[in-house]
């Protein structure tokens, strides 16, 4: 899973014309949508800021279920 | 860990430390450019997307000035096709600022009254040709003192802008009027036919065929330091890892990325607080937007009146390469309100839609539509400039042979892409005469000789 780091990315839309598959629009601030995001991390070779980061499936997988916890915890 | 040698290690291949590198590479120096990304030129480069070629920061190069004398003496090709005439538009009416009198048809066709034009016509000239203004006066206040006319405020105002990618009220009167004073009439402009990609290129060549190394994808994670003299840095590329031992190393990340890299402790804690208290990096924005048909005849216009938009540009008139065939590249720079408010959603939003409104009221029949190619927010670690005009870094670090080039370190009355170059070119003078100790290129010498070079 590919992750924009919002404190460090500038908005430049470098990463938008390097993605083969346009998945990234950056009206300010780039976004990626994970449905098209093929992974091939051509985005991460362009950024200027160190911006983008590519998540291992593991830790992509850990995520929802850290997030769900979370919920729980607050719900509480 | 492998290991690499070489006199010059460049950090960055920016247009300063491309600048530097060429320079050096043609004296014969052993030049190693690191990169971190998969292209070279940084803020001067070229993105193709959906046929176009959009730029990465430079569009409007200098003609006729420092840039054209740096590719004169590293041999590189300059290929910039002169835009002409700087065209205004004010007050609805397109007028050019011919040379010469162009000051003074600019106030006129404000409408101002030909008093305050005058008062203000005899101000400036003296402080261009005999005192400067105090220091600590805006250009804004300094105006103020001979006249309020909003239109004449506004042709100052794009001025700024368009010199030095400030406003009136945050730039010095004085740094305004050095600015003028040091480009004289050298202030033309054009585009790269290409894409402004064919800059840096261009000396990256020079550097190739004089041996030197240029590294792509090749993170530079540690310049490494001994006893307060720099020996080289570190760097990643792909899967390895390398040593690049050098005599000297010129970065061209921008100070704040240089101290970061070497690491704060060893720094000299004046040099610190002067970094910490000077450096603050401009934002601007650049639209690029595809067209069907121009939205203007001309090449450019220089926008007063407007609310974020300065400057407008249709590089395609004159070099059609920059798009599909048949389509035109508009091209949009804005000054958003502060840095600051580009760090919110919503901040960012408006500023965008404010830049947009700007366009349209020139043009109503320019529609957002499906034509926007992109956005682009130049700011922080990717900015404008490192450095606002008149609060920048010395070129050399505390750490010797340690050197920064770019918009971070540039000379009093230089901006932008000629500041860049400025700096480099100073870098290697400096580097050349620190070498010429050693007689000349230290790859030609004696190791022993020239281990240190103290």
């Amino acid at each position: 899973m590919i992750r924009i780091d919002q404190t460090l990315c500038a908005g430049c839309a470098t990463c938008v014309t390097a993605c083969p598959v346009e998945a990234i629009v950056c009206p300010g601030m780039a976004v990626v949508d994970p449905d098209i995001c093929t992974e091939c991390l051509e985005c991460l070779d362009v950024c200027p800021t160190d911006a983008i980061s590519h998540w291992e499936p593991e830790t992509a997988r850990v995520q929802p279920v850290a997030i769900a916890l979370l919920k729980e915890t607050y719900a509480k | 860990m492998r290991n690499k040698k070489a006199d010059i290690l460049v950090i960055g291949s920016g247009m300063g430390g491309m600048s530097t590198a060429a320079l050096l590479a043609r004296d014969g120096y052993r030049v190693f450019v690191a990169e971190k990304t998969a292209r070279i030129g940084g803020r001067c480069s070229t993105l193709e997307y959906k046929g176009y070629k959009c730029t990465s920061g430079v569009l409007a190069v200098e003609v006729n000035g420092i840039v054209q004398e740096l590719f004169e003496q590293t041999g590189a090709t300059f290929d910039v096709v002169p835009a002409g005439t700087s065209m205004f538009l004010i007050d609805g009416k397109l007028l050019a600022a011919n040379r010469g009198s162009g000051m003074k048809s600019l106030l006129e066709a404000t409408g101002a009254d030909q008093g305050s034009i005058e008062k203000i016509m005899s101000a400036m000239s003296r402080a261009i040709n005999w005192k400067e203004p105090s220091p600590g006066i805006t250009l804004d206040s300094w105006i103020r003192q001979y006249t309020d006319h909003p239109g004449i405020i506004e042709v100052f105002q794009v001025l700024a802008k368009t010199a030095l990618m400030v406003k009136v009220d945050e730039v010095a009167a004085r740094y305004f009027f050095k600015f003028i004073q040091t480009v004289k009439g050298a202030n033309e402009f054009g585009y790269c036919s290409g894409g402004s990609a064919a800059l840096p290129e261009a000396l990256g060549r020079v550097v190739l065929q004089n041996g030197g190394e240029i590294w792509t994808d090749s993170r530079v994670t540690r310049i490494a330091t001994e006893d307060g003299v720099v020996q080289g840095a570190f760097l990643s590329h792909g899967e390895r890892e390398f040593y690049v031992e050098a005599q000297v190393v010129v970065s061209d990340t921008g100070p704040k990325k240089t101290v970061e890299l070497t690491g704060e402790q060893r720094f000299d804690a004046d040099y610190l607080q002067e970094l910490e208290s000077k450096l603050n990096p401009t934002a601007v924005i650049c639209l690029q937007v595809g067209l069907d048909e121009p939205l203007f005849e001309q090449n450019h216009m220089l926008l007063t009146g407007s609310k974020r938009v300065y400057a407008l540009y249709q590089p395609t008139i004159i070099c059609p390469d920059l798009a599909p065939k048949g389509k035109h590249l508009l091209i949009a720079n804005a000054i958003p309100e502060t840095s600051e408010v580009l760090t919110s959603e919503e901040g960012r939003q408006r500023e965008i839609d404010l830049c947009f409104e700007d366009i349209k009221a020139v043009f109503p029949g320019f529609t957002k539509s499906n034509s926007v190619l992109l956005t682009g927010l130049y700011r922080d670690f990717w900015p404008g400039m490192h450095s606002w005009p008149g609060k920048d870094m010395p070129i050399k670090t505390p750490i010797i042979n340690l050197y920064n080039v770019g918009d971070g370190v540039k000379q009093s009355g230089y901006s932008g892409l000629p500041a860049v170059v400025k700096s480099g070119m100073l870098v290697a003078g400096e580097i050349r005469q620190r070498m010429a100790v050693f007689n000349g290129p230290v790859g030609v010498q004696d190791p022993e000789k020239s281990s240190h070079l103290i």
